[in-house]
């Protein structure tokens, strides 16, 4: 119980925490490049939304014969960071805070994403490959982070969660061992795409390797793309925008030397030139993302580390992913579809419902306690 | 003086909580976080506002004396 006034200390280590976020946005980005060269879909070294997307399709849940791959990307981010907290003592089993309206979240910020088509990490590997189309939508995700900020200042929380049992936390982990032996194995019953985005990937064991580096690095470091804007917003706090900007310098730095930069709209790779939609698409993911308390790829870090509200979340990404398809909600390279254009505006509204119902609106002034 | 529990509460809520009372111009309040992300975070913004703190692990959560 003794008591050090620590100041002096957290500045020192301040500093390095600044180089430490640079240099895993460095890697990130780097690993982003080096899956595109070793057979990933262009911009598409990491795409969180993408590869749930890939993986509802490799487990049948949606049919798009283009898009069905079992990433092993996912598998490698959530056993690293699992992993990674064992190690630290941070594997911290916890539940509870509103699952539902997590899940529902979750669903939304995956049709926003391929209204857009990429979740916040694409969103800034598309930039450094030159994709004007990703500037409206860091427009969008960037006007959606404001909207979640206004309504976390006016209270809004999805309650506590509380202390589960490691067993509630390590069957995520567990699942996620289960799919790597499904893509090894490859029964009859997993689908694997032989065209398209789907057929597009790196050799198995490098995709593993890659998730399970950036896994460690997202857990040490908290990386989060929706943090970044976010907390430079509300706390003037530049920490993890670091780690934005870092992944986007490093990529756009290793797109020009491999030749991979094609700055322009048109005829850029899993994407599309509808700037609205595109717009639009990202407010659903910064605003869902903000309520949620992270980005996808936070989302499946805190997973791995036994928070299973994220279980919830990532489990509502994957539907998101199964529905986006059998509904013909997803864009494709030719555009937006009208029903995909429907659920965008009718996830905004739910999301205006949600921050509003979860606020403190009744309260005169917002309670500190 | 006011005591803010944190606990189970999502980011960036709990940094916001404590923005919330140093804005207020609380000179002496404690936070009781479960995190070690939301303590670091926590931690870093009582520095950016020129508070002096001490911390203190109480059985599994942290408690943050903040004094401004």
């Amino acid at each position: 119980m003794c008591c050090t006034f620590i100041n002096k200390f957290k500045e020192d280590i301040g500093m390095g925490e600044k180089k430490s976020i640079v240099l895993a946005g460095g890697i990130v980005g780097l690993i982003g490049v080096a899956l595109v060269m070793l057979g990933n879909p262009a911009n598409m070294g990491f795409c969180i939304a993408c590869f749930l997307r890939d993986i509802a399709g490799a487990l049948g849940l949606q049919r798009a014969g283009v898009v069905q791959y079992m990433r092993p990307e996912i598998m490698g981010l959530v056993l690293g960071s699992f992993l990674i907290a064992i190690s630290k003592k941070e594997f911290n089993v916890r539940g509870g805070s509103s699952p539902i309206i997590r899940f529902a979240l979750g669903v939304m910020v995956m049709i926003g994403a391929l209204m857009f088509l990429g979740c916040p990490l694409r969103l800034i590997l598309r930039l450094a490959g030159g994709d004007l189309n990703a500037v409206l939508g860091l427009v969008g995700f960037t006007g959606g982070i404001l909207c979640g900020i206004y309504f976390l200042n006016k209270g809004f929380s999805l309650k506590r969660s509380y202390k589960l049992l490691k067993t509630e936390g390590i069957i995520f982990p567990t699942v996620n061992l289960g799919l790597i032996y499904l893509v090894v194995v490859a029964p009859a019953f997993i689908f694997f795409s032989t065209k398209g985005p789907g057929a597009m990937h790196a050799p198995l064991l490098i995709s593993l390797a890659a998730g399970l580096i950036v896994g460690v690095l997202a857990q040490r470091t908290r990386l989060c793309l929706v943090g970044g804007i976010r907390d430079y917003i509300l706390f003037k706090d530049s920490y993890l925008l670091l780690g934005f900007i870092s992944i986007l310098v490093v990529t756009f730095i290793g797109n020009m030397t491999f030749g991979f930069f094609n700055l322009g709209f048109a005829g850029q790779p899993v994407a599309h030139v509808d700037g609205l939609w595109n717009f639009l698409g990202m407010v659903v993911v910064g605003w869902g993302s903000v309520l949620l308390g992270g980005c996808p790829l936070r989302q499946l870090i805190l997973a791995g580390e036994g928070n299973t509200d994220s279980v919830v979340t990532v489990l509502g990404l994957l539907f998101g992913g199964a529905i986006a398809h059998n509904f013909s909600l997803a864009s494709s390279p030719k555009g937006p579809s009208a029903n995909g254009q429907i659920a965008v505006i009718v996830c905004i509204f739910i999301l205006l419902f949600i921050s509003y119902f979860n606020s403190e609106f009744l309260n005169k002034k917002v309670e500190v306690k | 003086m006011i005591t803010i529990d944190v606990r189970g509460l999502s980011c960036p809520i709990p940094v916001l909580k404590t923005k919330q009372a140093v804005k207020n111009k609380e000179k002496n309040f404690e936070i009781i976080s479960d995190s070690n992300a939301s303590m670091e975070n926590i931690l870093k913004y009582l520095r950016s506002e020129d508070y002096a703190f001490t911390m203190t692990e109480v059985e599994d959560d942290y408690v943050i004396k903040a004094k401004g």
